[in-house]
């Protein structure tokens, strides 16, 4: 009998607890698709929110989202600042994106980093991108395709053409010693030439013909921002991370006239070895980088049917890969001193002794005096539909 | 309804040899029972007679034809000798006179009107102290039908009815050895319903046997008008919402239980037979699963503990997901559902709370209801509910989904006791997920499933063979091994008699 | 008198063993090595189980709290017996007050946490009230689905594409010192030490003598269990989220996102944390009070279960004001504090081997 009446108070107890004390009903919120950050005057940090409004008629297409925009002394401060002006409560868990403008991001991205790694609803999963000028800016262009801006971002990312990272991954690398955070950057692009040439730009973003470009990555040193790179070298991190999908490098040849052309082949495969090199007090890096791809565009008039010639085209992607690597290298040893790469990682793994012992605290000024060496090999595995290049040899035609 | 224990059969009568003093008794018994009917007679003149018989309950051309027409046609001086004893006289009369192939000679008052009540012919006969009861049982009954309630696609149509020796003859069909035994029991002081023990023996543990027995025995009513009175009346725990013991209405599954080394239990007048031992995984079986291949039966198995979980959790999963943990719902998915909500004045959980409710009588309603208004129920129902409700945004449209797949849930289960029992759990998990989100159904499902893990069915842990566990339990809960499969050894068959009948034995075993 | 199977044991010990570790992580402190101070936990672990099971099978007949009056007479062995209860109150309410720090803060922000303790306390009630036996036949129907669960959880991580191998790497980065920090003494404490618990439901299982098999199967199992989440958690966050993180295992299903469709999975994470957490407190108040039945000699133990529950969920509520403090105090405090490693180790250990003695006198003797 103790045991019902136990059952039964239980269930009695339920009845009378059903204050609900932390439900939010789905009418009552407002999610929080993405979010952008700028630093404001007197060290403000000025918070900017895309919020969907749910609405059941306008399902179809239009900008479903408004933005609400605060500053405050904290992000904490300036959201509260937005959630007084806002009549539903804010939903951030839904947020997946995170846009930092160049100003913030240069003077430190620390305090955004503690705050949506403490806080509750953030996610770790958020993509992190930066920007050049104003973050929030480019969260009033509106969507083309989607139904709200975040989501395009979102889909653009993931489409991996540009190097990205997670709010989880940036802190990762802010943490981790030999590895520097990085940020893809997002810029506002003209959809087509006439958003170029008419004025009144804030009326015409709104009418998408400005659209949203993943344009190259922001590189940072610890927690400043202190240059970009661009596409082309944003790729070239995508190989040393092995995340590569889709490739495309374009490489021209240069020789007598039938040779002479540009090249382009859309990469398969991708595998990038790092091997450090201790020698007595020297390091050196050895990167070997091996591709496969096919080869997609031909306009010079050799012939994909020969395997001579289908060398020649290898060698020469070969040396276009060798020297975009090497390149990228250079600017990031040279101009940002920053190891976003992840040489130092590597020498830590393979040398764990010498790394804690000399190179963990002063990597900084090592890193820019590193001898890297690049190999490339590729190999073409497909040619497409033709074998042959259809811009025939002039005495073709003389027949 | 009749009270429990209020009245009492008693007669001090003593059959005295005199016809006419014995019919006067038997009048008094019967006063104002105008459904009895006394036929009195002179065989040749000589012998008075009398028939006593329920209206109704006997075949009246066996009466007149097996009966009558052999008293009144005798030869003439049959009972013209005066020194006949009453030793003589039962002998013409058994051995010369009635054509009837079950009839017997009963002495006590209290027999004789017991049986003159369940439908037997008494004959009086001057002279005798011993009453001749004639078997003339015959009374309109229903054709043998297909189960309503457990109707399969393949598998055999027949269905229980409402005479007891029909269903004995059903299931005995099915089983024809001199192991499936059958004992008689009486129950229900004014009723006297006719129940039967049945049972494999061999199989079945003799422990449970006695069990039964003895729980039956101990029933003290005045009337038994179905198998729920029985149930309720030997069931370990009367106070749990599920049902421990099986019901069914059909003989191929009695006799699949039988052989499995359960008990059955057939009460007259009804056409469910009691299964004890019942488990909750045994509830979750349908006979098909046996009849078809055995992959699909194992699959639609699966889908069924999946339906439980279903009927159980969907609608507080609805409330706790978007009430408290907005953020595991995918985004696209949250717009959608929030879209839908946007005009909905109420909260999730008393939508969902109406709905189900409004479900539930829907359903009561079709059930009660006579075929043709219950049609229209379900079209106003589906209108209201599926189309106004929606509409007019009362209802959001995500709810309404969420509200018809548990509905369709709950029917998948074979039991509908069972069904019913999950039905009614659903609104304290509701409850439960409107207060507390996830947690609150977690806690809930603790509590669930440690009472469903406390409860026992005559010694059998409602669980078994999930828990305790028993591996080799496990191939007929979770799956449907084949036959060729099925383990028939003796140590398995042990293991039953040790009061775990689980595992089916169907092949080989007596050779 | 209840009895439990040898399978039920297992699973209760595999659980039991587990426990709250599933979200607060264990020897975070060894950083990317965690997975390897796991497991030499483990080692060490399964020793000491193995020698509280050995002392179960000394003194046939009695519960190990039983046998120090036994074996060290009854003026020194009831004060330590008594001592029992006591610790395993005070471990079950931290664990009461896990669930006060975890829940409120993860899944129910705005509730208070008394009511959300007093439904847990109630639960737990019901099962002190339906004794071991139904607890058993819970961890045998939970254990697979919990497995199965952490399964689908794993692979989805891993489909989510969140793991880098090469994030365990290098081995050794620090030396073996962070791992020997860990591993002694609160390593073994945690989760193997607290066995003793469990030692009072060895008494109740069917099959006395594979008491010790089961204990060091189970042992192994979840040592296995928590090197593998350690390492999961390593794989994917790098060493420095890792050692940061208040709930690192927590913070793994947050990692979880599959074509961002199955994504934010983190109620579930606490809701298997919360699981755990029930199985565990059960298992400290049924040996709380059953410590106490036998200290007492009552015959009936269901008295003893509403006191017992009402001062666990009073320490519960008052045990630490953050959480911040609460975790303090498993790492800096309990490893060192003379109690826990008194009646963990030493004492144990003297009973060891004053039991193993006498027995070995009996046998010369006769």
């Amino acid at each position: 009998m103790r045991k019902q009446v136990i059952l039964l108070f239980t269930v009695i107890a339920m009845f009378g607890m059903t204050g609900c004390w932390s439900r939010v009903e789905l009418n009552d919120v407002a999610i929080v698709t993405a979010t952008a950050l700028d630093l404001a005057d007197r060290n403000k940090i000025q918070v900017s929110i895309q919020v969907l409004r749910i609405n059941m008629n306008n399902a179809s297409g239009g900008n479903a989202t408004v933005l609400f925009s605060e500053e405050g002394e904290s992000i904490l401060d300036a959201y509260r600042i937005i959630q007084k002006k806002i009549p539903r409560h804010l939903n951030f868990a839904h947020n997946r994106v995170i846009i930092v403008g160049d100003k913030l991001a240069r003077s430190g991205m620390s305090d955004v980093i503690e705050f949506f790694s403490r806080y509750r609803d953030a996610r770790g999963n958020s993509y992190l991108l930066a920007t050049k000028g104003k973050a929030a800016d480019l969260l009033k262009i509106g969507p083309s395709f989607e139904k709200f801006t975040a989501e395009e971002i979102r889909e653009e990312q993931k489409a991996k053409v540009i190097d990205n990272v997670s709010l989880r991954e940036f802190a990762y690398r802010l943490l981790e010693g030999g590895i520097e955070p990085i940020a893809s950057q997002i810029q506002s692009v003209p959809s087509s030439d006439k958003a170029l040439t008419s004025s009144n730009n804030d009326k015409k973003k709104q009418n998408n013909e400005w659209s949203l470009a993943l344009v190259g990555v922001g590189v940072f040193r610890k927690d400043h921002l202190i240059g970009w790179m661009n596409a082309e070298e944003a790729e070239c991190l995508l190989w040393f991370r092995n995340k590569v999908k889709g490739s495309v490098i374009t490489t021209m040849l240069t020789g007598d006239k039938r040779e002479s052309g540009k090249l382009s082949v859309q990469i398969m495969k991708s595998k990038t070895t790092i091997k450090p090199k201790l020698q007595e007090e020297k390091v050196s890096f050895d990167v070997r980088v091996e591709m496969i791809g096919d080869l997609y565009e031909n306009t010079t008039k050799l012939s994909t049917n020969s395997l001579k010639n289908l060398e020649t085209i290898q060698l020469a992607v070969e040396a276009e890969i060798q020297s975009r690597i090497k390149s990228t290298v250079k600017k990031l040893q040279l101009k940002y001193k920053s190891d976003i790469v992840g040489f130092g990682r590597m020498l830590h793994r393979e040398h764990k002794k010498e790394w804690n012992e000399r190179f963990e605290k002063r990597w900084e000024q090592e890193f820019p005096h590193v001898k890297v060496n690049v190999t490339a090999h590729f190999k073409i595995i497909g040619t497409g539909r033709i074998n042959d290049s259809l811009t025939w040899e002039e005495r073709d035609f003389k027949k | 309804m009749v009270q429990r224990g209020q009245l009492e059969h008693h007669f001090d009568y003593i059959l005295s040899g005199n016809a006419t003093e014995d019919l006067m008794n038997f009048k008094t018994i019967f006063n104002h029972c105008i459904d009895i009917k006394y036929r009195e007679f002179y065989i040749n003149d000589v012998k008075k007679g009398s028939l006593i018989f329920l209206n109704g309950m006997v075949n009246t051309k066996t009466i007149d034809l097996d009966i009558m027409k052999q008293l009144m046609d005798c030869e003439e001086n049959l009972f013209k000798e005066p020194e006949l004893l009453a030793e003589d006289i039962k002998n013409i009369v058994h051995n010369k006179l009635i054509y009837s192939s079950q009839m017997c000679w009963v002495e006590l008052f209290q027999e004789i009107v017991e049986h003159i009540l369940s439908g037997n012919v008494a004959l009086l006969l001057d002279g005798l102290k011993e009453v001749l009861v004639i078997s003339a049982k015959d009374w309109d009954k229903r054709a043998i039908d297909e189960p309503a309630t457990e109707a399969v696609i393949r598998g055999p149509r027949e269905g229980f009815q409402e005479t007891l020796s029909t269903n004995i003859s059903l299931i005995r069909r099915r089983l024809k050895t001199s192991l499936l035994k059958m004992e008689e029991m009486k129950v229900g002081k004014l009723s006297n319903t006719e129940i039967v023990i049945t049972y494999l023996e061999g199989i079945v543990n003799e422990n449970l046997i006695l069990e039964v027995k003895n729980r039956l025995e101990r029933i003290e009513i005045d009337a038994v008008l179905e198998s729920g009175y029985i149930e309720e009346l030997i069931e370990d725990h009367s106070f749990s919402l599920f049902p421990q013991v099986l019901i069914t209405e059909r003989p191929d599954r009695v006799v699949g239980n039988l052989l499995e080394g359960k008990v059955g239990i057939i009460i007259d007048n009804t056409p469910f037979v009691i299964i004890v031992p019942g488990t909750f995984f045994q509830l979750l079986q349908s006979p098909e699963d046996y009849y078809q291949r055995y992959f699909v039966a194992s699959s639609i198995r699966f889908l069924r503990l999946l339906s439980v979980v279903l009927s159980l959790l969907l609608p507080s999963l609805y409330i706790a997901l978007t009430t408290y943990h907005q953020e595991m719902i995918p985004t696209m998915l949250l717009i959608s559902i929030a879209a839908a909500r946007e005009t909905v004045p109420f909260p999730a959980f008393v939508e969902a709370f109406v709905m189900e409710v409004a479900f539930e009588s829907l359903r009561e309603a079709g059930v009660r209801l006579p075929r043709p208004v219950g049609q229209a129920v379900s079209i106003v129902g589906g209108l209201v509910i599926g189309q106004a409700a929606v509409e007019a945004g009362i209802v959001s449209s995500p709810l309404v989904i969420v509200v018809s797949m548990t509905g369709i849930a709950s029917f998948i289960f074979p039991s509908f006791q069972l069904g019913l029992a999950f039905r009614f759990l659903r609104f304290p998990m509701m409850i439960a997920a409107a207060t507390f989100g996830l947690y609150g159904i977690l806690m809930m499902v603790l509590l669930l499933l440690m009472h469903m893990l406390s409860i026992r069915s005559f010694g059998v842990p409602y669980l078994t063979p999930l828990a305790p566990l028993r591996i080799s339990g496990l191939k007929d809960v979770l799956v449907r091994v084949s036959w060729l499969k099925q383990s028939s050894n003796k140590s398995e068959k042990n293991k039953q008699q040790m009061g775990k009948p689980f595992i089916r034995h169907r092949q080989g075993k007596y050779k | 008198m209840e009895i439990i199977s040898r399978h039920q044991l297992l699973t209760i010990s595999i659980i039991y063993q587990i426990g709250t570790t599933i979200i607060f992580g264990f020897a975070a402190g060894a950083g990317r090595d965690s997975w390897l101070a796991v497991l030499i936990s483990t080692f060490f672990g399964t020793v000491l189980v193995w020698m509280y099971t050995r002392i179960t099978h000394l003194n046939p007949g009695l519960t190990f709290i039983e046998c120090y009056p036994a074996q060290f007479g009854k003026v020194i062995g009831t004060p330590i017996a008594w001592l029992h209860p006591l610790l395993f109150l005070y471990i079950a309410g931290r664990i009461v007050a896990d669930i006060k720090s975890l829940v409120p803060t993860t899944i129910l922000p705005g509730t208070p946490p008394w009511v959300i303790l007093l439904f847990f306390m109630v639960v737990i009630s019901y099962g002190l009230f339906l004794g071991i036996e139904v607890m058993g036949k819970l961890a045998e129907i939970i254990l697979p689905i919990i497995l199965l669960i952490f399964l689908i959880e794993v692979i989805l991580i891993i489909s989510s594409g969140v793991v880098h191998l090469e994030n365990l790497t290098p081995i050794l980065d620090k030396g073996w010192g962070r791992i020997w920090s860990v591993v002694w003494p609160l390593g073994i404490i945690q989760s193997f030490g607290e066995s003793l618990a469990l030692a009072l439901v060895w008494t109740l299982m069917n099959e006395r003598a594979r008491v010790g098999r089961t204990m060091i199967l189970s042992s192994l199992f979840a040592g296995l269990f928590i090197a593998f989440t350690d390492a999961m958690a390593v794989v994917v966050f790098g060493e420095e989220i890792f050692k940061r993180a208040t709930y690192p295992l927590y913070a793994l299903v947050q990692a979880i996102s599959v074509s961002d469709f199955i994504a934010q999975l983190d109620a579930t994470g606490v809701i298997y944390f919360c699981f755990m957490a029930f199985l565990k407190t059960y298992i400290y108040l049924f040996a709380t009070i059953r410590s106490i039945q036998k200290l007492t000699y009552a015959r009936r133990s269901r008295v003893f279960i509403f006191p017992v529950v009402s001062i666990a969920f009073v320490l519960g509520m008052t045990m630490a004001p953050n959480v911040v403090e609460h975790i303090a105090v498993v790492q800096k405090v309990i490893p060192y504090d003379p109690l826990y490693l008194s009646l963990m180790m030493v004492f144990p250990f003297l009973l060891f081997c004053v039991s193993w003695i006498r027995q070995k006198n009996k046998t010369q003797q006769n």
